[in-house]
């Protein structure tokens, strides 16, 4: 699998950032680029198995900001308060994740 | 080789010999999971197929005896009365309950064996030979019935609410190209209809189980017949999507079959549980373009067993080598691939394993355990199909807007289903092949979804004209 597919039939990928509420940190997240990829990059190791919102290995809780679930696995109640970070977007320009 | 000497120094245990741990491992599924597995009377699967024509046996099996079937755990009986028309009622005689099965069909309906009830195909009934003239029976009684008809050698019944009745979705592909003979046939599983049903949208086992996985030393003539040969073997460049406003989804499949060719396969699931398969013949690789070969529906018996009902294909289109054997088409018999029946011996199901072994063994009992699998990216088909048919279950979904347009028009329906070979010259560089592989597949699906709003009888020209313009025309193949 060579792109990411989405459960909607179009996607745009916008620019947002992701702020780790433990320790501010702010970082951004560009359309080619997961969050799990840009929070690796930073050196922060996140547990992943499947990366495409299938197994939820890498379910977060978010604190704040409007996530834009990709997943496939997270039923309307998760959906309140955790993302997917392998696969998920936001369509707020900050999300804050509980990390 | 691992003798009990090297167990001495201890077992590692990061990330291997982890049985132990997991001996107390559940066989009990999420209630997500279970929305989409159960399908007993009053549950909301039951009660959204219910909503759909659903084919419930096969012509053939209507003879001058009636037949009994079991559908959405309900018994019934089917039988063609002897004026031609086609009943389904509950199999219990309203009277004392005797098994209809044992009926004789009658011109007009059928007559329960015990005391001589007359019913009706729409469960009137229309004698009660022990009661007096005039008793009130007939005004307060009726055997519960279902809308029933036959097609090209199915039977369909609608089995939902009487004020909901939907059109019977006529698809392009039951009467195109001129010549197309379909013919009916059953594939009965031991397993819940879930995941025979997912096993469409899950693409990259063709590659893998239907590509000479066997034991060595196998009968050639039997491990040919279990794999697709041709371009199958080539691990595709898959993705999958919603269609339909979400009613159903589709994958599209990219292999590389020359330096200069690329083999676009497409096949589409309607929800909740139909679907399309392109061709089933080596040739689709090598075609221009080509639709439909198989039609099915994924019928629940009961939760632990299920039917699929569907329509093989037969045109100079999907196969022009004429492999298809429309005489091993019929009940609980299929002419492509071996191992898609029960009908094998334990020792072939181990040497030469099909879809029915990979299949029906998923899970506990029957019924596989989702919270017990460890989905890859491969997987994504799969997940979405759930999601998505657990959004239109619980009526998340719009209105289809290909059915509305069809019903308006009065037209035939279009599938995105369809093998196309298109020219895209090899990049010497893997990744960026597989990446110009999906852009193409990608227009190609265009192309099929811009067709739906073409006229059916100028829906090929239409898509013919379309590829044309991507790739110039198709040229010759090198070998």
């Amino acid at each position: 699998m060579d792109s990411a597919p989405s459960k909607t039939e179009t996607v745009a990928a916008v620019d947002f950032s992701v702020r780790l509420a433990r320790s501010g940190l702010l970082l951004p997240v560009p359309p080619d680029r997961s969050i799990v990829e840009v929070l690796r990059e930073a050196g922060i190791d996140v547990a992943t198995s499947c990366e495409a919102g299938l197994c939820a290995t890498c379910k977060t809780r978010y604190l704040d900001g409007t996530p834009e679930h990709q997943d496939f696995i997270l039923n309307d109640e998760e959906r309140k308060s955790f993302v997917t970070i392998c696969c998920a977007r936001a369509t707020s320009d900050v999300l804050v994740l509980d990390l | 080789m691992v003798s009990e000497l090297d167990f001495r120094k201890g077992i590692r245990t990061d990330g291997a010999y982890r049985g132990y741990d997991q001996r107390l491992g559940t066989t009990e599924n999420r209630s997500e999971a279970l929305e989409l597995l159960l399908t007993g009377p009053g549950s909301p699967m039951n009660e959204y197929m219910r909503r759909y024509w659903q084919p419930v046996c096969l012509s053939e099996q209507l003879t001058d005896v009636p037949k009994a079937i079991r559908i959405l755990h309900e018994d019934l009986v089917a039988f063609r009365d002897r004026s031609g028309d086609v009943g389904v009622l509950q199999r219990r005689c309203s009277h004392r309950g005797s098994s209809l099965e044992f009926g004789i069909v009658a011109e007009h309906g059928i007559r329960c064996c015990y005391h001589g009830w007359l019913y009706d195909v729409d469960g009137t009934i229309l004698e009660t030979p022990c009661e007096a003239a005039g008793n009130r029976l007939q005004q307060t009684i009726c055997q519960p019935a279902y809308p029933a008809f036959e097609r090209d050698g199915l039977v369909f019944a609608y089995m939902g609410p009487p004020e909901a009745v939907p059109p019977f979705d006529l698809l392009d592909d039951y009467v195109l190209p001129e010549g197309t003979r379909l013919r009916a046939f059953s594939n009965e599983f031991a397993c819940n209809w879930l995941q025979v049903y997912e096993n469409l949208i899950d693409h990259y086992h063709t590659a893998i189980l239907h590509n000479n996985m066997t034991v060595e030393g196998v009968d050639a003539a039997l491990a040919a017949g279990a794999s697709f040969g041709g371009g199958w073997g080539e691990l595709p460049v898959i993705n999958w999507q919603p269609v339909h406003n979400g009613h159903g989804m589709i994958f599209t499949a990219g292999r590389r079959v020359s330096d200069t060719k690329v083999w676009i396969r497409i096949s589409e699931m309607g929800f909740p549980n139909f679907c399309t398969n392109a061709a089933l013949a080596p040739s689709a690789a090598r075609q221009r373009h080509s639709n439909v070969a198989m039609t099915r529906w994924q019928v629940p018996v009961d939760d632990t067993n299920s039917i699929a009902f569907g329509w093989r294909h037969f045109n100079d289109e999907v196969d022009p080598d004429h492999i298809g054997r429309e005489e091993d088409c019929g009940v609980d018999k299929i002419d492509f691939l071996i191992g898609q029946t029960r009908h094998r011996s334990y020792d072939e199901q181990q040497r030469i394993p099909g879809d029915y072994e990979a299949i029906t063994s998923q899970g506990a009992g029957g019924v596989a355990i989702h919270r017990l699998e460890h989905p890859g990216r491969s997987d994504v088909g799969v997940y979405m199909c759930r999601s998505l048919l657990r959004d239109a279950l619980r009526g998340k979904t719009g209105p289809d807007p290909t059915r509305i347009l069809s019903e308006a028009g009065g037209d035939t329906l279009a599938r995105c289903t369809s093998d196309t070979v298109v020219e895209v010259p090899k990049l010497a560089d893997r990744d960026a092949d597989r990446a110009l592989i999906q852009e193409r597949a990608d227009q190609v699906l265009a192309v099929m979804k811009e067709a739906e709003h073409v006229p059916s009888l100028e829906r090929r020209k239409h898509v013919l004209y379309r590829l044309d313009e991507i790739d110039g025309g198709l040229g010759p193949f090198e070998d």
